[in-house]
C-alpha cells in the first residue's frame, strides 16, 4: 500500500510539472483576456506583474509547489479566488453527475450484456442498439434530450444544477444519461463479450453434464468469472465519465469541474488548470488501484501468484 | 469594441438544435407586430422597437440569460463588453442616463451646465443613497471620475478622460470638470461606465476585489449585488429605496445566468425558463421565431461586422485586393443568410445608426461614401496588374460565433469568385485577445472578421480605435494625418452638424482607402418573454438599467 502511495505522489509531481510546463510554453498571454477590450498597455502591464506572468518558468513553478505541499493550491487570476475553494464548491456538482452516470451504466450496461449474451435472440437487438448508443456523440445526445424532454414534454430542466438532493437529481438526470449512454453502449458490448466467452468454457459444459440447476451456472460459473473483465472496463468507465463531464457540463450549463477546466484552460488560468488536472490524475490513479484491488479479491489465482 | 464569446459548440451541434426545435414545431407564430415602439427601420427586412410598451405589474422573481457569458468583472471601470457593461448598468448609476434613442437624460446629475466650451457643471442629485444606506456624496462622485483615470487598477476608460484638466466638487452638491480643450465626447459618455459612481470607502477597503465574485460593488442602482456564483449566476434584489420616483423597480429578484452555450440558450427561452435574454445569436433566430413562451425583438445598435487589415504587409495591405475582395460581396445576401435580416449593409467603419444627432448631415455624408454595391467586373477590375494572387488570404474568426463563421465562408466564396483564395481560421477567445493586443500574433494572417460597437452613436466612439496610427484596431499601418486632424477637430467641436461634417471627412478617408472592409449593421437581437413588458430593445440596453424598466404584463 505505501508503495502505491509513492507511486500516486510521484505521478502527482511529474503530472504537475509537465501540466505547468506545458501551460507555460502554450503560446498566449491571459492578460489581453483578464484586461479586457482596449486597455492601456500599462493595464496590462500592471496586470502581469499583479500575477507574475513575466517571471521564469521554475520561479512560477517553485512558488505554486511550495504552497501546494501546504494545501494551498494558489488562485485563479480569472476569478480572483482560491483553486480551493473554486474546486470545492463544484465537486459535488460533478461527483453526483458521475456517480448517477455510473449507476446508469451498472444497472444498464452491465444488465444488458448478461441478458444479450445469455439470450442470443435479444443479443442481436442489444448490439444494434449499442451501435447507435456508441456512435452517437454525447453532446448530440444532450441536444436531443433537451429538446425532447425538456423544451417539449418539460419533464426535465434545460440548464443547471439544482439545490438540494432531490432537485439535484432531477437536474442531473439528462446529464446523466447523455454522459452514459456511450459507456452504457460499450459496457453493454463487453459484458456481453465476456459473458458468452465464459458460458462457452468445459467447465460450464461439464457443470450443465451434471446436472447443476442452470441459475447456479450463470451465477457461480459464468457471471463471476466474467466479472474481472468487466470490472476492468468499469474502471475504465468511470475514467472516461469524468473526462465526458467536460462536454456534459457545458451542454447543460452545469457548474461542476469539467465546464471549470475548460474555462481555466480556454484562458490559461495556470493554478486553477493544474489544481484541477492534478485532482483528475489523483482519480484516474485511484480508481486504478481500486480495480486492481477488486480484481484480486475476484480471482484468487491473482492474490496466490502475488505470493514470492 | 470587440467582443469573443467562449462557447465550443461545434456547428453541427447548433444545426441540429435548430432543426430538432424547428421540427418540433414548438408552437406560436411571430406575426412581427407586438405594439411596441416602432422605430426607423433603417433597411432593414425585420421591424426595428427600440422598446416594449410599458408593464407595471409587480413580478416576484425571474432567470435571465448572459448570452456573452460570464462578465470578466462588474467594476464600471473595468467593464468594457457586453457582459460587464449590462451588470453594472444594472446595478450602477451614472452621472446622466440614456434612453433607448441614447437621447440624454439626467441621472445622479439632476442638471448639468456648459458656462464655457471648456467647462462642464453637474448639480449632483440630493438625497440618493447606497444600497447600505449611507448618502451619496460629491466626494463618492469625484472619487468614481477620477477612478477612471486609475490604469493600474484596471481602468479601460481613460482614454475618455484624457483631455480634463481636473474634475473637482465645487459646492456640496455640484462638480465641476475643466478641460483642457473642448470635448464633446465627455458628456456623452456620462450616460455610461466612466459616468458611473460607486461608493468610496467601500472601494477603497475592497481594494483589488473590487468587481469580483467575492468584492462586489456598491453603488446606488435600482438593483442591488446579491450574490455571485462564479460560472453559474449572478442574482440581484431590488432597491426598495431608488431614488428615481419614475424607475422603481417592478422585478423583486433576478437572476442572472451565463448562458453562452447557443443550444442551451435557446432551450432556455423555447421552454420558457429564462425570461429573456439580450445578445441573441443570430443562429437561434428560425428557432425563437416558433416559440411560443415569448417574442423577438430587433432593435437599432451601433454593432457592425467589418474585416480589419492584420498588419502592414501581404496580400491585404494592398488597397487593391481589399477593394477587390470588397466589391466582390453580396453584403445583402449576407445579411439574409447570416442573420436572417437581422443585419444590413454597412458602407464605413462605423455603422450607420440613423438615430442620432445631425440625421441629415450624417445621411447626405454617408451617400458620399465608395460604393459597396455587389460588382463582380469592379472587383475583378480591380486586381488587373496585381501580383502574387495564388497565395492565400487568412482571415481570423471567432470561435464559437457561428453567425461570424457563417459570413466567413460567405467571404471565402465572394473571393473564390474573382480568384483569390480566402481561407478562414478560427481562433479561440485568448488567441483572438492576444491577436487583437500583440502584433506577432498577428503574423501570417492577413484580416480580422470582427463585431464591434460604440457606446451610443456619435461616431466619436469608436474613430479613435480605428483612426490613429497606434489605434487599437489600425494593424495596417495606415497613417492618415488629415483623417486624425479631423477626427480631432471633430472633438473639440461643440456644434452636432459642424461636428458630423468633421467626423465624416475622417470615415470618408478610411474608406476611400478601403482600410477596413465593411459588412453589414447589425440589429439589436433580444427575446423576451409574454409575461414581461417595459423592456429597452434597442442597443441602447447596454447602458440602461433594463430590469428597472421591465414589470410584468
Amino acid at each position: 500500500m505505501l508503495t502505491r502511495l509513492a507511486g500516486l505522489l510521484l505521478t502527482l509531481l511529474v503530472a504537475s510539472v509537465v501540466i505547468y510546463g506545458a501551460l507555460y510554453l502554450a503560446p498566449g498571454d491571459p492578460s489581453t483576456l483578464l484586461a479586457g477590450n482596449k486597455a492601456t498597455p500599462r493595464t496590462l502591464e500592471s496586470i502581469r506583474e499583479q500575477w507574475h506572468l513575466d517571471d521564469p518558468f521554475y520561479e512560477r513553478y517553485w512558488a505554486w509547489l511550495s504552497g501546494a505541499v501546504r494545501g494551498d493550491l494558489g488562485e485563479s487570476f480569472t476569478y480572483k479566488q482560491s483553486v480551493g475553494s473554486l474546486i470545492s464548491d463544484r465537486i459535488g456538482t460533478t461527483t453526483l453527475l458521475i456517480a448517477y452516470a455510473f449507476a446508469l451504466v451498472l444497472v444498464g450496461g452491465v444488465l444488458l450484456g448478461i441478458v444479450g449474451a445469455l439470450r442470443p435472440r435479444a443479443g442481436a437487438g442489444i448490439t444494434a442498439v449499442s451501435s447507435v448508443g456508441i456512435a452517437v456523440p454525447s453532446y448530440v445526445a444532450a441536444i436531443v434530450l433537451i429538446t425532447v424532454f425538456a423544451v417539449e414534454l418539460g419533464w426535465f430542466p434545460v440548464f443547471g444544477d439544482g439545490t438540494g438532493f432531490l432537485d439535484r437529481l432531477w437536474h442531473l438526470t439528462l446529464p446523466a444519461i447523455a454522459l452514459a449512454l456511450a459507456w452504457n453502449a460499450y459496457v453493454a458490448q463487453l459484458t456481453k463479450a465476456a459473458v458468452h466467452e465464459e458460458s462457452l468454457r468445459d467447465h460450464v459444459a461439464t457443470a450443465r453434464s451434471r446436472g447443476v440447476a442452470e441459475g447456479a451456472i450463470v451465477r457461480r460459473h459464468i457471471v463471476r468469472n466474467a466479472l474481472i473483465p468487466i470490472t476492468t472496463v468499469l474502471g475504465i468507465t468511470i475514467a472516461g465519465l469524468v473526462a465526458g463531464t467536460v462536454v456534459i457540463e457545458q451542454s447543460f450549463n452545469l457548474n461542476g469541474i469539467g465546464s471549470l477546466l475548460v474555462q481555466a484552460t480556454s484562458s490559461k488560468d495556470f493554478a486553477l488548470v493544474q489544481g484541477i488536472s492534478l485532482l483528475l490524475v489523483t482519480i484516474f490513479v485511484v480508481v486504478n488501484v481500486g480495480v486492481d484491488l477488486l480484481n484480486a479479491a475476484l480471482d484468487p489465482r491473482l492474490r496466490t501468484e502475488r505470493r514470492p | 469594441m470587440t467582443h469573443a464569446k467562449t462557447s465550443f459548440l461545434r456547428p453541427a451541434a447548433a444545426c441540429l438544435a435548430a432543426a430538432l426545435l424547428a421540427a418540433a414545431g414548438c408552437g406560436g407564430d411571430d406575426d412581427g407586430s407586438n405594439g411596441a415602439n416602432a422605430a426607423d427601420s433603417a433597411g432593414y427586412r425585420v421591424e426595428l422597437t427600440d422598446q416594449q410598451p410599458a408593464a407595471t405589474k409587480p413580478v416576484d422573481s425571474i432567470t435571465w440569460a448572459l448570452p456573452y457569458g460570464e462578465p470578466v468583472t462588474i467594476d464600471p471601470i473595468q467593464a468594457g463588453d457586453y457582459a460587464p457593461d449590462f451588470m453594472v448598468s444594472q446595478m450602477c448609476d451614472f452621472l446622466l442616463r440614456f434612453n433607448p434613442k441614447w437621447e440624454l437624460e439626467p441621472g445622479l446629475a439632476e442638471s448639468w451646465d456648459q458656462p464655457d466650451d471648456r467647462t462642464l457643471v453637474f448639480k449632483i442629485r440630493k438625497g440618493v443613497k447606497f444600497w447600505d444606506g449611507r448618502p451619496m456624496t460629491v466626494d463618492d462622485v469625484v472619487y468614481s471620475l477620477k477612478r477612471n483615470l486609475d490604469e493600474d487598477a484596471g481602468s479601460l476608460t481613460a482614454p475618455y478622460f484624457a483631455n480634463v484638466e481636473s474634475m473637482e466638487a465645487s459646492g456640496p452638491s455640484e462638480v465641476t470638470v475643466r478641460f483642457k480643450q473642448p470635448d464633446e465626447l465627455f458628456l456623452k459618455e456620462m450616460a455610461a461606465g466612466p459616468g458611473a459612481v460607486v461608493q468610496r470607502d467601500f472601494t477603497e477597503k475592497a481594494g483589488s476585489k473590487i468587481g469580483t465574485a467575492q468584492g462586489g460593488v456598491m453603488c446606488t442602482g435600482p438593483y442591488e449585488f446579491e450574490s455571485w456564483k462564479p460560472g453559474a449566476e449572478i442574482k440581484l434584489a431590488k432597491n426598495d429605496d431608488y431614488w428615481d420616483p419614475d424607475l422603481q423597480p417592478k422585478i423583486a429578484n433576478v437572476t442572472v445566468r451565463f448562458l453562452s452555450e447557443t443550444t442551451t440558450l435557446t432551450s432556455a427561452l423555447v421552454s420558457g425558463e429564462v425570461a429573456g435574454a439580450y445578445g441573441i445569436p443570430a443562429t437561434s433566430i428560425p428557432a425563437l421565431q416558433r416559440a411560443g413562451s415569448g417574442t423577438l425583438y430587433y432593435g437599432p445598435s451601433t454593432q457592425q461586422l467589418g474585416i480589419y487589415t492584420a498588419r502592414p504587409e501581404g496580400l491585404m495591405a494592398d488597397e487593391r485586393v481589399r477593394k477587390a475582395l470588397s466589391l466582390a460581396i453580396d453584403r445583402q445576401a449576407i445579411a439574409e443568410k447570416a442573420y436572417s435580416g437581422a443585419a444590413i449593409p454597412n458602407e464605413a467603419v462605423v455603422s450607420n445608426t440613423r438615430e442620432q444627432e445631425a440625421k441629415d448631415v450624417y445621411a447626405e455624408g454617408w451617400k458620399q461614401l465608395p460604393s459597396i454595391d455587389y460588382d463582380l467586373d469592379a472587383a475583378k477590375k480591380q486586381l488587373d496588374g496585381v501580383t502574387g494572387l495564388d497565395k492565400p488570404i487568412v482571415i481570423a474568426a471567432p470561435a464559437g460565433d457561428q453567425a461570424t463563421l457563417d459570413v466567413a465562408t460567405l467571404v471565402q466564396n465572394a473571393g473564390k469568385q474573382i480568384g483569390l483564395n480566402v481561407k478562414i481560421q478560427a481562433l479561440q477567445p485568448l488567441d483572438l485577445s492576444n491577436f487583437y493586443y500583440k502584433p506577432e500574433y498577428r503574423k501570417g494572417f492577413d484580416g480580422v472578421l470582427s463585431v464591434s460597437f460604440s457606446d451610443h452613436p456619435d461616431p466619436l466612439n469608436f474613430l479613435p480605435y480605428v483612426i490613429p496610427l497606434d489605434a487599437y484596431f489600425n494593424y495596417s499601418g495606415w497613417d492618415s494625418p488629415k483623417a486624425v486632424r479631423a477626427m480631432d477637430e471633430g472633438r473639440r467641436t461643440l456644434d452636432a452638424d459642424a461636428r458630423a461634417k468633421l467626423l465624416l471627412q475622417a470615415i470618408q478617408l478610411e474608406a476611400d482607402d478601403r482600410v477596413t472592409i465593411p459588412l453589414l449593421g447589425l440589429a439589436n437581437i433580444s427575446f423576451i418573454s409574454n409575461d414581461i413588458g417595459g423592456a429597452p430593445t434597442s442597443f441602447a440596453y447596454l447602458w440602461m438599467p433594463d430590469f428597472a424598466y421591465m414589470g410584468g404584463k
